[in-house]
C-alpha cells in the first residue's frame, strides 16, 4: 500500500516537472523545437510500456498543470489528453499484435496526429478567435509535420533506451540465422 | 452491461467530472492560486532558459559580430525613435493642451513588471509571435485591454484575457491584436492596426487623401481607453496605393525584437 502511495507521488512529481517544462520551457523555444509535445510523448510511452490505469493517471496529472495555467477552458488538456490514451489503446489492442519499434512509431505519429486534429476541432468549435477552419491553414499543417517529426524522433530514441533497459521487447528469433 | 468497479475509464470520468465540478464552482481556485504562486519562480526561470536557449540559437544563424552591432543599433533607433515621438507629442500637446489644467494626467499611470512564463505555443499553429503569459493578473490591478510596453517604452500588445494572479497578451504583430493607431505626419491619420503573419503589423483603410510616407512613426492614439496616447508601436516601411482604390494600406515594423521578451510592463490608467 505505502509502496504504491510512494509509486503514486513519483509519478505526480515527474509529470508535474514535465508539465513546468512544457509550459515554460519549450514554449519559448524557436521554431521547430516549440513544437515538441513533450507530455504525449511521455503519455505514449507510459501507455506502451506500462499501462493504460498508470497512463491515465498521468494524462489526469498533466492535463491538471496545463489546464490551470494555460488559458484554455478547464478540461481542455485533461479530456485531450485522455481521448488520445484511449485511440492509442484502441490501435494498440486492434491494430498492433506485438510490441515492436514499429507499434511505437505507428502509435507516436498516430496520436499526434490524432491530439492535434482533436485540439484543433475543440478549439475551432468552442473559441471565437478562429475565423479560418484549421483545416486550410498553412501553420496548422506545419505544426502536424513537426510534431509528427518530432514524435517520430522520439520513439526512436525512447525505444532503443527501453531495449537497453529492459529485457521484455528484446528481439526473439525463432530460427537463428548467421550473417556469415 | 456490467461495468467493473475498478474500470480506469470509470475512475478516470469521475476524477475528472469532480476536478471540473470544483473549479466552476469555485472551490479549488485557492488551492490553483497557491500552486501557480508557488511555481511562479521555476516558470520564470524555465521560460528565462528557453529564452537565451532562443536567443543564441538565433544568434547562431548569422555572424555574431553583426547581430550584435544590429542589435544595439536597433535599441538606439527605438530609444531615439521613443524620444523623438515623445518630444513632437509633448510639443503637440502643449500647443493644444497648454491651457487644459488636467493636461498632465495624460502621463499620470502606474505600470506593473510582469515577468513572461510561457508562450501559447501548443494547439496555435507555427505562426511566430503567439500570445505571452505574465505571472501578473487581476490581483495585481490587471484589466482586459490594458497596454503592455517592453523596457524601452515601445509597445509590444495588450491584454487579451485575465485570471487571478496570470494574464494572457496578445502581440502587436499577431492577427486580430488590434490597436487604435495614428500616424506621426501633418494630419495625424488615425487608424486601427493589426498583427500580420507574427511578423509584421499592418495598417489597413487609411483614406487615399492622407499623406503617408515610408519612415512615419506610428503610435498609439489613446482612442483605446486604456491604452495612452504616444506609445510607439513602429515605423512604416511599405505604403501600398493603388490609384483605382478607395483606401492604402501601411505596413509597419515594430521596433523591438517580440520574440526575446522576458519581462514586460502594463501601463494602468
Amino acid at each position: 500500500m505505502l509502496k504504491n502511495v510512494w509509486q503514486i507521488l513519483i509519478l505526480v512529481g515527474i509529470i508535474s516537472f514535465l508539465a513546468l517544462l512544457q509550459f515554460s520551457f519549450i514554449s519559448s523555444l524557436p521554431n521547430p523545437f516549440r513544437q515538441i509535445n513533450l507530455l504525449l510523448i511521455v503519455l505514449i510511452f507510459i501507455l506502451f510500456f506500462l499501462d493504460f490505469r498508470i497512463a491515465s493517471i498521468s494524462a489526469l496529472i498533466a492535463g491538471f498543470w496545463l489546464d490551470v495555467m494555460s488559458f484554455n477552458f478547464f478540461g481542455f488538456y485533461i479530456i485531450i489528453f485522455f481521448l488520445c490514451l484511449l485511440f492509442a489503446e484502441w490501435i494498440l489492442k486492434n491494430w498492433l499484435t506485438n510490441r515492436s519499434f514499429y507499434s511505437l512509431l505507428a502509435i507516436m505519429v498516430g496520436t499526434t496526429f490524432f491530439y492535434n486534429i482533436l485540439a484543433a476541432i475543440i478549439l475551432y468549435v468552442s473559441s471565437t478567435d478562429y475565423a479560418v477552419f484549421f483545416l486550410v491553414q498553412k501553420n496548422f499543417w506545419l505544426a502536424v509535420a513537426y510534431q509528427s517529426a518530432w514524435s517520430f524522433l522520439s520513439a526512436l530514441i525512447l525505444f532503443n533506451l527501453a531495449v537497453l533497459v529492459s529485457k521484455r521487447i528484446k528481439p526473439f528469433f525463432l530460427e537463428k540465422k548467421s550473417f556469415v | 452491461m456490467k461495468i467493473k468497479k475498478n474500470n480506469p475509464i470509470l475512475i478516470f470520468l469521475v476524477v475528472f467530472g469532480l476536478l471540473v465540478f470544483l473549479h466552476g464552482i469555485g472551490a479549488s481556485r485557492p488551492m490553483e492560486n497557491f500552486i501557480l504562486n508557488i511555481f511562479k519562480p521555476l516558470n520564470s526561470r524555465f521560460y528565462s532558459w528557453g529564452n537565451s536557449f532562443s536567443r543564441s540559437y538565433q544568434d547562431r544563424a548569422t555572424q555574431a559580430s553583426l547581430l550584435a552591432q544590429v542589435d544595439s543599433l536597433t535599441k538606439e533607433v527605438a530609444l531615439l525613435t521613443v524620444a523623438n515621438s515623445q518630444e513632437k507629442e509633448l510639443m503637440d500637446e502643449n500647443a493644444k493642451l497648454r491651457s487644459q489644467l488636467n493636461f498632465l494626467a495624460v502621463n499620470n499611470f502606474k505600470a506593473v513588471a510582469a515577468e513572461v512564463v510561457s508562450r501559447e505555443s501548443l494547439n496555435e499553429g507555427t505562426e511566430e509571435g503567439q500570445d505571452l503569459i505574465v505571472n501578473k493578473g487581476s490581483h495585481d490591478g490587471l484589466a482586459l485591454g490594458q497596454g503592455v510596453v517592453n523596457e524601452e517604452g515601445l509597445i509590444i500588445g495588450k491584454i487579451i484575457e485575465v485570471k487571478e494572479t496570470s494574464a494572457k497578451i496578445c502581440l502587436t504583430t499577431s492577427q486580430d491584436c488590434k490597436l487604435a493607431a495614428s500616424i506621426q505626419n501633418s494630419t495625424k491619420t488615425q487608424g486601427i492596426t493589426d498583427g500580420d503573419l507574427g511578423l509584421t503589423i499592418k495598417m489597413n483603410y487609411i483614406p487615399q487623401l492622407e499623406k503617408i510616407t515610408v519612415g512615419d512613426t506610428v503610435i498609439t492614439s489613446g482612442l483605446g481607453d486604456k491604452i495612452p496616447r504616444g506609445l510607439v508601436i513602429g515605423k512604416i516601411t511599405e505604403v501600398r496605393n493603388e490609384s483605382n482604390e478607395v483606401w492604402q494600406d501601411a505596413t509597419i515594423e515594430p521596433l523591438v525584437n517580440l520574440n526575446n521578451l522576458t519581462v514586460v510592463t502594463i501601463i494602468i490608467l
